[in-house]
């Protein structure tokens, strides 16, 4: 495959070489990729202009009632109650970083954040679809003119919606806790982290969202928190997946592409030491999150649409 | 339901490009984040610790975990569980590269604490090394932290008495922290005039009164040097080294602390005259011994010359067109009260020399006991020696550790 790659193309690598850059294979094969995409999208271009036209109220209305629905749920407001007491009582902590309080609350709240947010995550959208499922309410839903994609994305905006809310009151608590005690500098940084947190949270609940279309809500669970532990050691997978060989570094290279990565999003230490936060990381950052939600979201979509409810 | 291929077909092939294009923004992301953020939680070792830390580890909650096994830490200490304490500190540091408080006890616990606590004297050279290499870490993933810059200086500077490294310490927190005249500046003089590089002593002094024109000390330091005759005709020709030993020696011999010996010696600097086998150490009012300092300046021996009325005769009379100070001959010779220990200083190879380092403990234990004994006696109590109850665990009759480094040995 590379000789062919490289036979087909030698004359516009030589080019590259003669420009004083050299481009590998693999270049091509990304080049082709998004190629590929582009024709991908203007192909579908009439479908897409309509299903938005078409899809935006309609998801719009059952992310509305999912937030309702969600909201009222004991379990979230239980987890909420208590990552905000948790909150408060990090200042316990202080006492043990004497000189340096901001730090641990900051660093100590932004995970805290991620950790129970995680959870809400796990806890909609392992039960937003098969719950809808077994108490077939989902059938009043879908005898309605509401394409099956509608559903799954109002679904997971009206989790994402929830979930938030849910971050938002944990940036207030830790941001008033702060500014009680004359730390007013990190509110800027630590909005930005709580931003970028949450987008993480996004990435790590369509995944979640995805599974819970074909699977049953325990397995969904189980399912989720072994992707958050692969997703949060991130250099672990590396080093494993480096250390492999073979058809083994092969399917493990797939695996770990496959799982999302929140470290990408985790820019507590910056926040913490109030250093810039490189604007360029946080845009791959993005734009990592919006091609993993994409995909995610499509996969969810084709395999709602192809189970019998 | 109608199965629209060709739509499919596109969706599928969206997807797969998707994440073909993922793969290497998700590579590149990874390499920034590798050198932006150190790290190194997953490489920590919790074994023992319970299994809600290694869950903490796993979820990636990092900050949590350091928080935790801090919490962890300070609770061994207050047991006076020190050996435990120091792999749950290991773990805190790489968990959280970032808790400079950490790596400050951790280093200061290795140094002082795991040092005094330690009965083997060769495994007190390696908790001294784990300190050292603690610094070294601690510093290079926190450049701006002060304390912990001091406290690495404090350790070279005062523990350790590596005085290479100690100003390779000092010169980097001078360039990071210009303004800390009380403590860096100061120190760096010291350093300086420990090491006998005289002319850097002063640049800094002048930089201190640059910066604080009013500093009594700096300017009480100035006045000393010039007096001494640095910046005179003489000033290249006065062996510094051996002024200021004779000057520190006196110090020393007040507050009855060993001599000081220049590790350098023989390599870096030159032996002194004094430093010969007949010569009991550095006792320069020892009146066995009579070095020729004919050859020397007046200037680099005055300060012998000043106790020792008889090499001021001799020296007077190599020199009878050099006047003496006013003072210097006719007075009494003082009386020998002060025996220092034999040994030569061995030289400086960057590491702590394990054989040299030994003998001086143990020398340094035996004048202990002596002096102690001297005490008790003097004092009318009787018997051997009994160690201190409520010592910690490894070591009866060590003194309890102070937690803050600032706070002394």
């Amino acid at each position: 495959m590379t000789q062919l790659i490289y036979s087909i193309h030698a004359p516009m690598l030589l080019q590259m070489q003669m420009a004083g850059k050299t481009f590998g294979p693999m270049f091509i094969f990304y080049v082709i990729s998004a190629v590929l995409l582009l024709a991908a999208l203007f192909l579908m271009r009439r479908r897409l202009i309509f299903g938005f036209r078409h899809g935006i109220p309609a998801v719009y209305r059952i992310s509305g009632m999912t937030f309702a629905e969600t909201w009222r749920r004991k379990i979230v407001q239980v987890i909420i109650f208590v990552a905000a007491v948790m909150l408060v009582g990090m200042l316990s902590i202080t006492r043990l970083s004497p000189g340096e309080p901001q730090k641990a609350l900051v660093s100590g709240g932004l995970d805290l954040m991620a950790g129970m947010g995680a959870l809400v995550a796990i806890f909609i959208c392992a039960f937003l679809i098969p719950t809808d499922i077994d108490k077939r309410t989902i059938y009043s839903v879908l005898s309605k003119p509401v394409k099956r994609w509608e559903f799954v994305l109002g679904k997971y905006f009206g989790a994402m919606s929830v979930v938030g809310f849910f971050v938002a009151i944990m940036l207030v608590v830790q941001l008033a806790i702060l500014a009680s005690m004359h730390y007013a500098i990190y509110f800027m940084p630590l909005l930005v982290a709580g931003i970028l947190t949450y987008i993480g949270i996004a990435v790590f609940a369509a995944a979640v969202l995805a599974i819970s279309t074909v699977a049953s809500s325990l397995t969904t669970v189980i399912a989720a928190v072994v992707f958050w532990m692969i997703g949060s050691l991130s250099e672990l997978s590396h080093s494993f997946v480096a250390g492999a060989e073979g058809p083994n570094q092969a399917v493990l290279g797939f695996l770990s592409a496959i799982v999302p990565h929140l470290d990408k999003f985790n820019f507590r230490d910056d926040v913490t030491d109030l250093l810039v936060i490189n604007p360029f990381l946080v845009i791959q950052a993005l734009l990592y999150a919006v091609g993993y939600i994409t995909v995610c979201l499509i996969i969810a979509s084709f395999l709602f649409n192809e189970r019998q409810v | 339901m109608k199965h629209h291929r060709g739509p499919t077909a596109l969706l599928l092939l969206i997807v797969i490009t998707t994440l073909i294009l993922l793969w290497p923004l998700e590579s590149r992301i990874e390499k920034q984040l590798t050198t932006l953020h150190k790290s190194k939680a997953a490489q920590a070792d919790l074994t023992g610790l319970p299994s809600i830390y290694r869950f903490l580890q796993l979820a990636g909650l990092n900050a949590l975990l350091a928080d935790v096994l801090w919490m962890k830490a300070d609770a061994l200490f207050e047991s006076t569980s020190w050996w435990e304490m120091a792999p749950v500190m290991e773990a805190t540091v790489k968990v959280d590269p970032h808790f400079t408080l950490a790596w400050r006890v951790l280093a200061w616990h290795y140094g002082w604490n795991m040092f005094i606590a330690e009965p083997g004297r060769i495994k007190r050279e390696q908790w001294l090394q784990k300190a050292a290499d603690s610094y070294q870490e601690g510093t290079k993933q926190n450049p701006k932290d002060y304390d912990l810059w001091w406290d690495a200086c404090f350790f070279y500077m005062d523990k350790v008495r590596q005085y290479d490294k100690a100003e390779e310490f000092l010169d980097r927190a001078h360039k990071n922290f210009p303004n800390r005249l009380d403590t860096i500046e100061r120190c760096r003089q010291r350093l300086y005039e420990r090491t006998w590089q005289v002319d850097k002593a002063v640049a800094v002094i002048k930089d201190i009164l640059k910066k604080r024109p009013d500093d009594l000390i700096a300017k009480r330091d100035l006045e000393w040097w010039t007096k001494i005759g640095w910046g005179t005709e003489a000033g290249p020709d006065i062996n510094w080294r051996w002024v200021l030993e004779v000057k520190e020696n006196g110090v020393r011999k007040s507050r009855d602390l060993p001599a000081f010996v220049n590790p350098f010696e023989g390599t870096v600097v030159d032996i002194p005259p004094w430093r010969d086998k007949r010569a009991l150490g550095t006792d320069y009012i020892d009146p066995n011994w009579i070095p020729d300092l004919s050859r020397y300046s007046l200037e680099s021996v005055q300060m012998i010359l000043q106790s020792r009325p008889d090499l001021a005769v001799m020296w007077q009379k190599a020199h009878p067109e050099v006047p003496l100070p006013a003072g210097i001959l006719g007075k009494a010779m003082p009386v020998h009260t002060f025996t220092p220990p034999k040994t030569a200083a061995p030289p400086s190879t960057g590491r702590l020399p394990g054989e040299e380092m030994r003998k001086r403990m143990m020398q340094r234990r035996s004048e202990m006991r002596g002096r102690r004994a001297e005490m008790r006696a003097r004092r009318g109590l009787g018997g051997p020696g009994r160690s201190a109850p409520g010592g910690p665990k490894g070591g009866p009759g060590a003194p309890a550790p102070a937690k803050n480094p600032a706070d002394g040995k």
